[in-house]
């Protein structure tokens, strides 16, 4: 029993200390002249899950009918 | 010495990119402009390092010592994640150039396997603590190394005549293998 209260308590704490961290970041605004170059570093693009490197399924379908595959 | 066999191999020849493939998402997304990846690159090699100066004395000394070593993932997760929004918070209120140049892509950095990955190694093998954050600080440098010279590359290739169909991210991939390949020749280096 008191092992599973240790375990417990110190995941609610880490969950706490995130959950802490987090809204405290959250309620510092973006200065703003970093504001376009935040806009920038989030973008679907920085994950090459949209048009920086890579495409969506429907796009992939067009571009292989173009060429054929 | 022991140290720098360590950083060098963490940097070279066990590199979290090319050999463990850990942190491909953002090599790969944000490897187009030469500016971002130089702040990715550092901002990485900073989250890298200040997750493996709390995560290894946490397992060590917390996790270990209660018998609760089994939640370290979990544990990881949730002192990274807190780590990269403390440093963010930071950065926003001391330096904003520094924020602009690399404090926008620490919010990246919070789900960056890289990170967690290197993390979870260092207490996987018995090693010291100094032993742990060369390993961390080796790894940070390796994926700096590696993104730049994969993004100096891809810019290259932009201009190169790529076959249509391998346009793009097929060219990229191509170029990693390889890439991984070559950095295999290293593996007797140390």
């Amino acid at each position: 029993m008191p092992q599973f209260l240790i375990l417990m308590g110190i995941l609610v704490g880490i969950i706490v200390l995130y959950v802490g961290t987090m809204y405290l970041n959250k309620k510092v605004a973006i200065p703003e002249e970093c504001k376009t170059a935040y806009l920038e570093a989030q973008s679907c693009e920085s994950c090459a899950s949209r048009d920086g490197g890579s495409c969506g399924f429907s796009d992939a379908l067009e571009f292989m009918k173009e060429v054929k595959l | 010495m022991n140290l720098l066999a360590i950083l060098i191999s963490a940097m070279l020849i066990n590199n979290i990119v090319l050999m463990q493939f850990l942190g491909l998402c953002s090599f790969f997304g944000v490897s187009t402009k030469m500016k971002s990846v130089v702040g990715m690159g550092l901002a990485v090699i900073v989250v890298i390092f200040l997750a493996a100066l709390i995560t290894f004395p946490l397992y060590r000394y917390v996790l270990v010592e209660l018998n609760i070593e089994y939640i370290d993932t979990i544990a990881f997760i949730l002192v990274i994640a807190s780590l990269v929004q403390l440093t963010e918070l930071v950065i926003k209120r001391v330096s904003k150039s520094l924020y602009k140049a690399l404090g926008v892509y620490l919010p990246l950095i919070a789900t960056n396997c890289a990170v967690l990955g290197v993390a979870l190694k260092n207490v996987a093998v018995p090693q010291t603590y100094p032993e742990a954050l060369m390993y961390a600080l080796g790894s940070g440098l390796g994926y700096a190394f590696i993104i730049i010279t994969f993004t100096a590359i891809r810019l290259r290739l932009d201009s190169a005549n790529v076959p249509k169909a391998l346009k793009g991210m097929p060219i990229a991939l191509v170029t990693a293998g390889l890439m991984a390949l070559a950095f295999m020749g290293l593996s007797g280096l140390i």
